[in-house]
Parts: structure tokens; C-alpha cells; sequence
């Protein structure tokens, strides 16, 4: 074996390394560090302390997103389900919430085995006017802190809310320079709506757990931060931690998303000048999870559990899980067809780079169809993007997180 | 002081931590019930700290200042214990403050600070607002 003298490395040749966009990072899975920096678990918040969060509440799951103070990424997925507690018979109970001295409650997965009902569908407006959404959102907000290694205790939070795409509307504002610009602002319902129950709101949450350990969480909303919900998903694949973009050349992005309740095209011009311009192009995977539900009718499944049947592809079935894969399948395959048939004209925009994501990309058959479908335009591979399907789902949660600390540290920056 | 005799449920885990504290306090408790009444009155005063709601028997019956005074005394031996450790929490060590408070303190009386992180925290490029406030503007919410 022959060996080298290590000679001293030139840093004036030697290529620097591009920052990693957090996307890449949330692929590898590693802390969000670079150069011994990394970023916080809170920011100051005009001056007062608040733990960075960023929610995405979905239609079919809650997505929660905050630092651990290691810099790793914690991620939160709740299946949007709801379900009083009863007292069972035997057996331990499920996780169980009270919010603000309110009824017992069991969420998500447990909900749904409890035979739960799904949360509503809709606007966000439309969903906060339930009052079981906010008690939701509030238990899902201390898993993420129980996630994160937070102690039980008070936590004044900053959030980041990743608001339906629809909710935002542009507005033509002056710019510090007198020039009239496009700025996006939530309409006037929504912005109602968390008014009322998420800013400078309090909700005192007891958790008993499944050993009956109790905890208490007393969060308030401190300050919150609203973004359209694909333009988190590009700012997680395009930023870098420093909150340097990397586009890699790329001046118009699509990103598609297929999420629970609708699949939306949201284009994002990045020059001459800044665009952003959204639209829906129909229903999300609750389309095809009321398919299974319907293929499926003697088994007479809500919406929550249509859905947990579609991702799982398995139903009890007189006590024993049984696979419905040929269902699903079937399902799938139609309901996939016919979105990429509506997405034909986003697909042959030759002049916008386009990325894949949201829950709908998690499935193998609708990975294979869009593969295919781009085939069949003719797309080269470098032209478009499928978001792994691992972090598909988080990926506008993380993007209104980050929405939340680049605003405060870059302020710290310009003060 | 008088007492009143409560039946509960004890789980597993509690049980065996009883059996072994009744072994090596033996000269202090005489028995198990003892242990538990003192376990009991030592962790219903921690407990008071999250009765905060303004209701009543908010901070179980005490003021907070009360409280505190209370749980200072009580939880000396803990913090001491913890300190030879070196296991303290990070949000009670007393180190200079770069990085702002990530939980407010339940118990500490006074104001306490982070320890020196071992990274720093990011340098953000200012320049991400431009298109950040584009896309989503601050909102008024007062």
C-alpha cells in the first residue's frame, strides 16, 4: 500500500461545498447543521422567547414540524380523527386529551381503531367552526413538544400555518421603493377564523397516556406566521438553512400537490418578477379513499378509515386484517389516470420545472404513473421532481417552520 | 398532623420502586404507607404548579409565591442530587444566555438561563424576506 504525505488543503482551489437544501437534509435525515450552525428551537419573538412550530392541518392528517435542540428536524403526522373517549372494558386506553377542562378525547390512529369520526373537510374558516378541530390541533401540537423532548410545562409558540393555497389572495401593495408589487395576504375568512381561535389563544392540555402517566401543556399561540402551503414545499426544497436559495437555474417552478382533500397546481415564477399563482385542479386521495369505501360498502367505512384503509391496503375483515391491494389498486390506477389527465396541461408547460408532492406520492402505483405519464411527454428526468415519499407529507409543515425562523433571525439580521 | 386513609392503585413500575425505597428507608418510614403518604404529599405540591387555571384551587389552594417557597424547600435535595450528576436540566444551569429560554421554567423562583450551546445559531441571509413577504405577507392579527 503506498501512502501520500497529506499536503495542506488550498482553500483558495479547493471547491467549497454547495450548502445542502433542506430537502436534502430531511432525505439524509441529519441534523439541520452546517459550519458548527445550525437553526434554533426558538426565536425572540419582538423580544420574547417563543418555540418555533409549523403546522400544515391537512385534510386528512395534522403534519407538525419544530427543531430538537440537537438541530434534528422533528415531524409530527396525526390522522385528522376524532373520537370522545369512553371507559373500555379491559385493555389499555388510547393516549387521551382534555383541552381547556373540556370532554376526554382520543385522536388519530386511535381514534380511527375506535371507530372515530373524520374531522371536516373544507376551508379553514369551515374547520375551525368545529370545535373539536382546535382540541385536535392542541393535543397535536404536544405530541410534536413530547416528540421535540419538551417537558410538560407552558410554551408560548410561534407557528407557522400552512394555509390552503386558495386562502391566499394577491394584493397590490407599494414596496419600500414606491413600486406597486403582488403581495399575498389570507382572505378575510380565514384571517376571521385565526383570529378567533388560534392568535394569542391559550388551551391548557391534559394528557393521560397509555401507563395513565398525566401530563399538563398550557400553549398559547404567541404569534403566527401564514404562507400558502406550496410555497412551503418550495422553500424547503430550494433554502438552504443560511436561507440561501438554490435553484440551480431554475426560474419557474410547478409544484403539484396531491394532498387529502385537493390536488393543486401552484406556479411560482421567480423572475423577471416574483408570481405566484394557484389553482385547483380537482379532488385530493379522498377521492379514491371513497372509492375504496364504496368498492368496499358492506364494510361501511367513514372517511378517516376509508383513508387508513388506502394507505395500509388492509381491512379487518371478521376480526383479521385482510389485504384489499386489488381494490386499492384498481382504485388507484382510475383516480390517478384521471388527475393526470387534468394535470396534462401543467405537465407539457415545458417552462416550468415541476415538482411532485404531497401524501398522494406515497403510493407506488401513482410514483409509477406519474413516471410513466412524464415519460410520455416527453420530459427528461432533470426537468421534474417526485418528493420522496418519506417526507412528502411534512414537507409544507417544515416549509411554514421555516417561514417562522428565517422571518425572526433575518429581522435579528437587519436589526 | 391528622390523616385520613384513600385507597388507590398502584402500577407495577411504582410497586417495585416502593419495595426497593422500603428496603433502603426503612429508618426513616416505617412503612410502606408511610412512603406513600409522603410520596403523596411531596408530589401533590408538584402537581399544584399545573393548577394554574384563575379557578378554584388554583396552585392547590397557594399563592404562587407560596408555592415556590414551597417547592424550593422541597425539591433541594432533587436540584443537589442532580448537580453531583451533573444531570441539572439545561434550563437550570446558570451559563450566559445566547440562545432565549426554550421552556418557561415551572419551578425555578428565579429567572434561570440556557447553558452555552455548542453551535451557534444560523446566520440568516436577509435576503430570503424579499420573496418571503411576497408569498405571505405579516398579517395584523390585533
Amino acid at each position: 500500500m503506498t501512502t501520500h504525505a497529506s499536503a495542506p488543503i488550498d482553500t483558495a482551489t479547493t471547491p467549497r461545498r454547495d450548502p445542502l437544501t433542506v430537502y436534502q437534509y430531511m432525505l439524509t435525515g441529519q441534523p439541520l447543521k452546517d459550519n458548527n450552525a445550525q437553526l434554533p428551537q426558538t426565536v425572540a419573538v419582538k423580544g420574547q422567547p417563543m418555540t418555533a412550530i409549523g403546522i400544515d392541518p391537512g385534510n386528512g392528517e395534522m403534519k407538525a414540524a419544530m427543531m430538537g435542540l440537537d438541530g434534528r428536524l422533528v415531524t409530527v403526522q396525526i390522522i385528522s380523527a376524532y373520537r370522545i373517549a369512553v371507559t373500555l372494558g379491559g385493555g389499555k386506553s388510547p393516549t387521551t386529551y382534555t383541552v381547556n377542562g373540556g370532554p376526554s378525547f382520543w385522536i388519530g390512529r386511535d381514534a380511527v381503531q375506535m371507530k372515530g369520526d373524520a374531522l371536516p373537510i373544507g376551508p379553514t374558516a369551515v374547520r375551525l367552526e368545529d370545535p373539536r378541530q382546535i382540541d385536535f390541533y392542541a393535543a397535536g401540537v404536544v405530541e410534536l413538544l413530547i416528540k421535540a423532548h419538551c417537558a410538560p410545562g407552558q410554551y408560548t409558540l410561534a407557528t407557522g400555518l400552512a394555509l390552503p393555497n386558495m386562502e391566499m389572495q394577491a394584493q397590490t401593495k407599494k414596496n419600500e421603493s414606491g413600486e406597486e408589487v403582488e403581495v399575498f395576504g389570507v382572505v378575510e375568512e380565514s384571517k376571521q377564523a385565526i383570529k378567533d381561535h388560534i392568535y394569542g389563544k391559550s388551551y391548557h392540555v391534559n394528557r393521560t397516556d397509555e401507563d395513565g402517566d398525566v401530563t399538563n401543556w398550557q400553549i398559547h399561540f404567541g404569534q403566527v406566521y401564514t404562507q400558502a402551503q406550496s410555497y412551503g414545499t418550495f422553500m424547503a426544497l430550494t433554502h438552504t438553512i443560511f436561507g440561501t436559495r438554490r435553484t440551480d437555474g431554475i426560474q419557474e417552478y410547478a409544484i403539484i400537490d396531491m394532498g387529502r382533500g385537493d390536488t393543486h397546481e401552484t406556479l411560482i415564477q421567480l423572475s423577471p418578477t416574483f408570481r405566484m399563482i394557484t389553482k385547483r385542479t380537482g379532488e385530493g386521495t379522498i377521492k379514491q379513499a371513497r372509492a375504496v369505501a364504496r368498492a368496499l360498502a358492506e364494510f361501511d367505512l367513514n372517511d378517516a378509515q376509508a383513508q387508513e384503509a388506502l394507505i395500509t391496503r388492509s381491512i379487518l375483515d371478521g376480526g383479521r386484517p385482510k389485504s384489499i391491494n386489488h381494490v386499492v389498486d384498481k382504485v388507484v390506477e382510475r383516480e390517478t389516470q384521471e388527475m393526470l389527465s387534468r394535470l396534462l396541461p401543467a405537465l407539457r408547460n415545458r417552462n416550468a420545472f415541476i415538482a411532485f408532492t404531497g401524501g398522494g406520492t406515497k403510493d407506488a402505483t401513482t410514483l409509477q404513473m406519474i413516471n410513466d405519464r412524464m415519460d410520455s411527454v416527453g420530459r427528461s428526468a432533470d426537468s421534474f421532481v417526485i418528493v420522496h415519499p418519506e417526507v412528502a407529507s411534512v414537507l409544507n409543515a417544515v416549509g411554514t417552520l421555516l417561514k417562522v425562523l428565517f422571518t425572526e433571525l433575518a429581522r435579528k439580521g437587519r436589526a | 398532623m391528622t390523616t385520613t386513609p384513600k385507597s388507590i392503585r398502584v402500577g407495577q413500575r411504582s410497586l417495585q420502586l416502593l419495595e426497593a425505597l422500603r428496603i433502603q428507608l426503612a429508618d426513616q418510614y416505617s412503612s410502606e404507607a408511610a412512603i406513600l403518604s409522603e410520596a403523596a404529599r411531596r408530589g401533590l405540591l408538584v402537581m399544584a404548579v399545573e393548577a394554574w387555571h384563575s379557578e378554584a384551587g388554583q396552585y392547590g389552594g397557594h399563592s404562587p409565591k407560596e408555592l415556590a417557597r414551597l417547592l424550593r424547600h422541597e425539591l433541594n435535595a432533587l436540584f443537589n442530587f442532580l448537580l453531583e450528576q451533573d444531570e441539572l436540566p439545561p434550563m437550570l444551569r446558570i451559563a450566559p444566555a445566547l440562545l432565549p429560554m426554550a421552556v418557561a421554567p415551572m419551578v425555578a423562583a428565579e429567572p434561570v438561563s440556557l447553558p452555552e450551546p455548542t453551535v451557534a445559531t444560523v446566520e440568516i441571509d436577509t435576503s430570503v424576506m424579499d420573496l418571503m413577504e411576497l408569498a405571505g405577507q405579516d398579517e395584523e392579527w390585533d
